[in-house]
This record gives structure tokens, sequence and C-alpha cells, in this order.
């Protein structure tokens, strides 16, 4: 039996048996390449319920401020970011249920876009591991593992670190070879570089706040950027106010974020917003050995100090 | 209403206006309206300065005041006063330090000084329109103190406060109370016999009606403030019913079991059921649940079977006590170094080295005529074992191993004539009373000092003697000498019950692990938590009589604080703005005082946020650093108020 037609299975077990009130997943609405999140109730509506590697939002993310009981599919990432937000008060562990799926990794369909050098998509077909894509003027066969998200090229938590139920058996790791490659190639170059660097990713920035939208660990009531009083930061797209913002939402996925690269795919120009998330993650890995989201209970590595952390930033 | 603002700017007698240009500085700050007034003075925190503000304050209704001057932390206190004496709330002061942040560090370039200078005093402006005229918070403080730890420094702290008719709670892991003291030979420089004094001394403590005597006893949990410290402590099951043992020792006759004797420093062995110490307090059997044959299931019997008065009873549990307290003293003492992590000297390995406790018990043996073993002629003594060493990440010096070491040589010495006896020192320091008096007449007794540090120790292995190998620093040669025994001078380190009582109460603890005083000069035992002191080595290694000093120091400290009936928090502490905050916790994971709590504060909608105790938290900011949405602020010295200070720089 497919992973799909499980999926089906268990979200229809837990609906009748009223154990959850709504299912969170993904489903087909007909746009090539993608997938919609939805909102299941009704035992009957299960068939609505796709898996594919299309299924690339972070469902995380509509768990907060829910007070019914909710079936939520999630990927390895997405797990993680449930963890993070049970440690913050967000959820509560006992009114969450966790269908969690072994992903080999999602496609990037900007990848796509532009391998087919920004043609109109208007047919996609997936058989296997193949994306037949169909547009007016072309037809072409696509690899799935040719086009996967940069964070699932690098993703060492394929599986669910925390589930009540496992759709399918677990993946055998990926074997990363150089996770942090992009990073150390930004660390090694000099500050004038970095900065260009920065300023052409980040200058392409239009403050649509998508990323933050997307990010399952942006769950503030109200947003730095949108305060007034004071204004922690200007809402032009001026590179300065640009590259405060980004800087900043950075700064605050410290020991968080989860590299489920939500933010990078919502955003509609392109900007290298894991650049930053990564780097953080990288450099919090190294000085504090901690990656976010793996264990429950656990206090993110900013939020308590060790006599023997690492000091040698004090001159 | 507009604020009205007067303006001061102190000369401090040239001190700042030969550096800063008053004038200026002055000219900068006209033209807003609510500046109602700009005066300089010569020196303004001087009795005619202070009139001079309480004067303007009176007679231009002034509701602000910036004084732009020297360090809030030299004089605040002084205006703050002076606001009080005008009807004022002192935290509508505010103070730019144009001395120890301009005139003085910038003295060679006056320009740049004054420019600072109007820079600080506008910042100081800018904050001064935003304060808000906060009210000390009061909270009734009754008399009821507890001491943790029962050694020397906390039955001092206990007998000062119960005479001084405060209510005691005397806490003390251990079944007697007594701590290091109780297992020290004589006492340097003056060799009074350690038991002999002290042991007056914990008679006393059960003898006093304000004083409720816990040992067993752990301290599980303390929450609240000043005034209101809800502690809860664990105590031990004791089997052994105090008030009914008459210590005929035939339990101990009975007792099959035989362990090392902790008081002996595990040189000599005891029973399970034993008398903790000839000198204990409360003077009773207590059985040891770890050793005793079974106590579930009852495996032996055999102490109960013997025990005439019937004392005995193994059907008892650790039991849970809870209460209140007003005030704290910390004295959880200190561990000695545990030398055999230093293997170059052989202690556990070899057979004739020990540490200076195991010879302090060896030597109150022989003192009774009960030599433990045979020392021989020959006794070197190492110095700064686990102290002033780097690699064992203990810089600094434990201050009594020096005068132990010329103590115990010396008692050692007129113990048995025709001793030879080595001191291996890196520095001597002899800097207490008569301290300087004893090393001299030691030496004149004939102790060896050798200024050096010995590198190893070799061990025959057929006549267990030791071979030391060592530079003489002062005269260049390298010594290799044979010696009976070897006892290492360990140094004091801080032990697992501080650790955890630092824990609870979120002291904070200096580099080298003992817990931190609030103001090492001025405040020296105090801590940064309000109602809690500290006495004896908890804070930092110390002799008898400093440990005594100091206790009697944190009782004065805790009679000052309770005998007013009242305490007067400080009100500059973090709020929380309920409407944006979300209740991630990251502020109470933050706060090192524990202040802050995730609480549902709207039972309808589950909404939880961050709820702050404003008796608890000292206004450190530290929630507001780290919140994200800037729900944490601090009252006083809010978000809003830096950023319009940075706004005018």
């Amino acid at each position: 039996m497919d992973l799909q037609t499980k999926l089906r299975q268990e979200a229809r077990k837990l609906l009748e048996e009223k154990l959850v009130d709504v299912v969170i997943g993904y489903e087909d609405e007909g746009a090539p390449l993608r997938t919609t999140p939805c909102f299941i109730t009704d035992p009957q509506d299960v068939d609505r319920l796709v898996w594919n590697p299309f299924c690339d939002h972070n469902l995380a993310r509509y768990l907060t401020a829910r007070k019914d009981k909710a079936a939520v599919v999630a990927k390895g990432c997405d797990t993680r970011a449930i963890v993070v937000l049970i440690n913050e008060n967000q959820i509560e562990r006992k009114n969450v249920n966790i269908l969690g799926m072994p992903c080999g990794g999602i496609v990037d369909r900007k990848k796509i876009y532009n391998h087919l050098k920004n043609g109109d998509v208007r047919e996609a077909v997936l058989k296997d591991k193949v994306i037949t894509v169909k547009g007016l003027e072309f037809t072409a066969d696509l690899m799935v593992d040719d086009f996967l998200a940069d964070c699932c090229l690098s993703c060492r938590h394929r599986n669910p670190v925390l589930c009540d139920v496992q759709i399918g058996e677990n993946l055998p790791p990926l074997d990363v070879k150089d996770e942090y490659k992009k990073i150390k190639q930004l660390e090694e170059s000099t500050s004038e570089e970095r900065w260009e660097y920065f300023r052409k990713t980040l200058s392409k920035c239009i403050r649509c706040y998508a990323c933050r939208e997307a990010c399952p660990l942006c769950y503030c009531q109200q947003c730095f950027t949108d305060q007034n009083f004071p204004a922690w930061v200007g809402k032009t797209t001026d590179i300065s106010d640009t590259i405060v913002f980004h800087i900043m939402r950075a700064f605050h996925t410290t020991g968080r974020c989860v590299d489920c690269g939500a933010c990078e795919r919502s955003c509609p120009n392109n900007v290298d917003i894991r650049m930053l998330t990564k780097k953080i993650a990288k450099d919090v890995k190294e000085l504090f050995g901690d990656e976010a989201g793996l264990q429950l209970e656990e206090k993110a590595p900013l939020s308590f100090y060790n006599e023997d952390d690492p000091q040698d930033f004090i001159k | 209403m507009a604020p009205r603002i007067g303006v001061y700017v102190c000369h401090c007698g040239g001190n700042i206006s030969e550096v800063v240009d008053i004038q200026k500085v002055m000219e900068s700050l006209e033209g807003p309206v609510d500046v109602v007034q700009i005066k300089d003075h010569e020196h303004i925190c001087s009795e005619v300065g202070q009139k001079l503000i309480l004067n303007d304050i009176k007679e231009n209704k002034l509701d602000r005041v910036v004084i732009a001057a020297c360090s809030p932390q030299f004089q605040g206190i002084t205006f703050m006063k002076t606001m009080e004496h005008a009807g004022l709330s002192p935290y509508v002061l505010e103070m730019a330090n144009i001395r120890e942040q301009c005139s003085w560090p910038h003295y060679d370039y006056p320009q740049e000084a004054t420019k600072k200078a109007i820079d600080l005093t506008k910042m100081s402006l800018a904050k001064a329109r935003l304060d808000i005229p906060l009210e000390k918070k009061v909270i009734p403080i009754g008399k009821r103190v507890l001491i943790i730890g029962g050694g020397i420094a906390g039955i001092q702290a206990a007998l000062d406060l119960g005479d001084a008719g405060f209510q005691v709670y005397l806490v003390e892991k251990d079944p007697s109370i007594g701590g290091k003291m109780a297992q020290l030979s004589k006492t340097f420089p003056t060799e009074d016999c350690a038991a002999c004094i002290l042991s007056p001394k914990m008679a006393d403590v059960p003898n006093n009606p304000n004083i409720k005597l816990m040992t067993s006893t752990e301290v599980k949990d303390i929450s609240g403030y000043i005034g209101n410290y809800q502690v809860t402590v664990t105590r031990k099951a004791l089997y052994v019913d105090p008030d009914k043992c008459t210590c005929c020792d035939k339990c101990v006759e009975a007792c099959p079991v035989t362990v090392p004797n902790e008081y002996d420093e595990g040189l000599t062995t005891r029973k399970a059921i034993y008398l903790p110490s000839p000198i204990a307090v409360p003077h009773s059997y207590i059985l040891d649940d770890k050793t005793c044959l079974g106590l579930f299931p009852l495996a032996c019997s055999k102490c109960k079977e013997v025990c005439e008065p019937n004392a005995i009873d193994y059907d008892v549990y650790p039991t849970e006590e809870k209460f209140t307290v007003d005030t704290i003293i910390v004295a959880t003492g200190f561990d000695i170094y545990d030398a055999r992590q230093k293997r170059v000297y052989g202690l556990g390995k070899y057979e004739n080295v020990f540490n200076a406790l195991e010879m302090e018990r060896m030597l109150a043996y022989a003192g009774e005529g009960k030599p433990l073993k045979d020392i021989g002629n020959r006794i070197a003594f190492i110095q700064c074992v686990g102290s002033r060493d780097e690699q064992v990440e203990h810089e600094y010096c434990s201050r009594v191993c020096c005068m132990y070491a010329t103590k115990l040589a010396c008692l050692l010495n007129r113990e048995r004539p025709g001793k030879e006896i080595y001191i291996f020192y890196t520095d001597l320091r002899a800097y207490g009373k008569g301290f300087e008096e004893y090393y001299k007449r030691a030496q004149s007794e004939g102790i060896k000092y050798i200024r050096g540090r010995v590198a190893e120790i070799l061990e025959d292995p057929k006549t267990k003697k030791l071979t030391l190998r060592a530079e003489d620093t002062l005269s260049r040669k390298i010594i290799e000498s044979e010696f009976n025994t070897v006892v290492l001078s360990v140094g004091l380190i801080p032990n697992e019950g501080t650790r955890h009582v630092a824990g609870l109460l979120g002291l904070s603890r200096s580099q080298d692990g003992f817990l931190k005083e609030a103001h090492l000069k001025f405040r020296p035992v105090d801590t940064l938590i309000e109602g809690v002191f500290l006495a004896g080595t908890v804070q930092g290694p110390k002799d008898i009589p400093d440990s005594v000093a100091q206790a009697g120091a944190a009782s004065s400290r805790a009679i000052s604080l309770m005998n007013k009936g009242v305490y007067e928090a400080e009100p500059i502490t973090a709020q929380i703005d309920e409407s944006i905050c979300i209740g991630c916790g990251m502020c109470a994971d933050v706060c090192a005082y524990k202040a802050i709590e995730i609480t549902v504060v709207d039972a309808h909608t589950g909404k939880k946020t961050a709820v702050v105790n404003e008796f608890l938290c000292k206004g450190c900011g530290t929630c507001a650093a780290t919140c994200r949405s800037g729900a944490a602020d601090v009252i006083g010295v809010s978000d809003h108020q830096i950023s319009k200070m940075i706004e005018v720089m």
C-alpha cells in the first residue's frame, strides 16, 4: 500500500473515532507542481489528502492558537518545528496528533521554473520519481531528485523525530557530504565580498513578509516589524531597512530554526534567506552542540547558560 | 501637561569644568519649552547645591530634574534623597555622567569631551521627559530566618539571631552540627583544641528556645521573596528517636555492619548504627539506611532487639516540612580539594600520603593518647595542593593552608621529639592576627620551610618510604629526600550543597565557584537577592575567626532588615505587555532571579503570558532584551525611553 493510501486510512480512523477534530494535510487543487494545505473534519473527505514531493508547506504553522484537537501531516523537519512549538508553550502535546511522514525530500518548483527558463507550466504529472511537465510549447520529463529543495539536500532528519503514528518505514539517513558548503564559502570570503552578497540578495526583498508568514516559529502576536512604539525597524524596501529586518528575523530563530526551508520557498523574489538562518544554526551547533527541535522539554541554547559555555569570543 | 524640567551642570570643583566647556553644555540645552531652567554649580552635591535644587523645585514647580555631574553610582543616592526631601519621586531624577565618562577619560580632548557631555546631557533630558514618578514598594517583613548549614558560621549566626529574639530555622544535612571545624585537632594560631571551643557553642544551639534545629535535613525548594520565602525541607528518616536514645552503645555492639567512618575521614570504622561524633549535637545514635543490612525488607533487627529504651523504629520514612521565613543566611561551607586528582602526589595510591584533614584526625587521636598509626620521624607537607594551580582551574589562594600546615607541623613536632618536618611552599602567607608570630615560632621550633613546588613523589614498594623531588627556589638546588609521611595541604573548594542552594535561590557565583557577594568591599555578606546573606566559607576560603566574624555580620544585616518591619523594594522592575506576550517562556528561562512565570491569564481563552513577580525582579532587563516581540520592558528604563535617548544623540 502506498503512503498516501495509508495516510488516508489513518486520517479516516482518527476522524471516525473522533480522536481529533480536524486533520491538517495537503490536497491537490489542480495547480501544477503544487499542493495546498487542507483542513478535513469529515471522514468522508479524507480522500482529498495527498502525499507527494510537492507537499512543501510546513503545516506546523497551522497548529498554534488552536483550541481543538488536530492531527497534522508532518515531515521530519515539520516534526522538529512541532517539538520547538511544544517546548515554547505554543501547543500542548496532548492536543496534537502527529502523522509522521518519512520524507525523501520535496521539490523546489522554482528550480524547475529556472530549468525551464520560466516556461509556463500548465500541467505536471508525477509517476514514480519522474515529473512530466507540459507547457504550451514544451513537454519535459524531469527527475524529482534533480529538483529537490536545498534544505532537503543536506537534511539530517528525514524521519519524524516525534509522532503518534508513523506512516511508512523509516528512510535510511542521507549521505550528506558537506552540509555547510555554501556557508563556509561565505565565511571564507572577505567582508567586502560578504557585504556585496548580502546587499545583492537582500535588496531583492519587497517586504511582503511571506517568509515570516510561512515560518512555523514566527508566531509572535505582534512582530517587531509591525511595531511603532518604539519602531524597531524602518518599513521601506531600502536596503538598510530590509537588511535589518532579515538579520533581526534570523537572530530571532537562533537555536530554534529547524531548517525546513519554508521561508525560502515562500519568497517570491528568491532572496537567499537560508544563508542567514543556516549560518546561525551552524554557529549554535558548533558552540553549544545543539540542534533545534530534537527533544521535548529541551531549553533553547540561548535561554540558559553553563559554566563551560564557550567564551572565546570575549577578547 | 508638559513636564517642567530643571537642569544642573556641575563643575565638580574643576574636575569637570577644566575639560568640559560648561557654558557650551548649558547653551546647547536651551530652547525646549519644558526646560524651565538651566543652572551650573561648583559642587552640586554639596549642601548648598542640594538646597539650591530643593528651592528651585519649590519656586519653579519643577517635576523633573536632570543633573549633569558624576556617576550615578557615586552620588545617585544623594540626589535621590534630595528629591524625596522635595516631595518628588526619586525616579524622576536623571544623571548624566560627564565626569567619569567625559572629563576624566577624554582629558586631552576638551572639544570632544564637551561634545560628548552635550550628547549625554541631552539623552538624560530625553529620558527625563518620559520618566514616571515611581514609588518604592513596601513589603511587610517578619522575624524568621532560615540558616542553611550548621558549621561554625551557621552556628554563630543562629546563636546571634536566636539571642536577639529572632525565630531561627537551622538546617543541616548531616546528622550533627559542627561542620568541618568539629573534625579539626587544634586551631591556629593559638592551638586551642577545636572540639573544646566548638562543643559549648554546639550545645547552646538546641538550648536556645528561638532556634529550631533540623539536622539530617536538606533544603528541597525555596520560592518567594524577602519577607515571604517559602521553604520546603526534606527530613531524612532517623530510625532512632533522639528523645528516647540514652547513648548506651548496646546497638553498636550488636550491629554486624562495619563501614568507614566519615568523621575520621575513613581512617577508622563505624557501624551502620552509630554516634556521628563524640561531640555530636543532637547527641543521639543514628541509623545509616544506606549501609544497614536491610530495612527493606527487614533482614537483621539486631540493634532493635538490644535497645532497652525501645528507641529504634524501622518503620519511619523521610518527611517533608514547609515553613515561611523572611530572610535567609547561606552557610553551606566548603569541601576539601580531592588531591587524588593530582596523580603525581599519589594520594590513595601510596600508603603514607595523606591529606591535611586526615592528619587532623590522626592528631586528634594522638592527642588522646590513641595514635591511629605510626607516622615516622621524617614528615613533609606539600602546600597549595589544588590551590593557586591553573592546571586544576583553582587559581585562588585557599588562605588557611599555610597556617594549618604550620599548626600541624608544630603539633607533630611536639607530640614526640626528634622529628624532622619540612614544609614545601609556594609563598608563605601569614597575614592574619598572630600568624607571623606563629610562623616565626614554628621556625624556631625547627620546622623547615622550603620554597619550592614538589614535582613528584615516588614510593619505595618495600619500605613504603616516599622520595620527594623538588627545587628549592631560594637556593636554586634540587632537593631529593626520603620521608616517612607526606601530608598534602589541600585547598578549599565550593561544595555540592552550595551549588544546590545557589541554584534554588538564583545566587550568582564568582569565577572560583564560591558564592558571589553583592559588593566585595561594601556589601561583603549581602547577595544580589534581597534578604539572602552569606556567612563563612560559602563565599570564599576563610579561617575560623573570619567565618565567625562574617556570621555575625550576616546576622546583623538580617536583623537590620527585619527590625524595620517593612522592606522598601526598588520599583524599577520588568513589566509585560499582555497584549503582545505570547507566552513562549524565553524570558522566564533567562531570568536569573526566577522572577517570571508563565501563567494562564485568561481562563476563557486559555491565553498564557509571562507574569513578573515585582518583588523578585531586579529590573536587570535581560527579559526585555530576550523578548522577540518586545512584550517585556522595564518600568523606568523603557525601550521607548532608550530609543528617544538614541534619537537625540
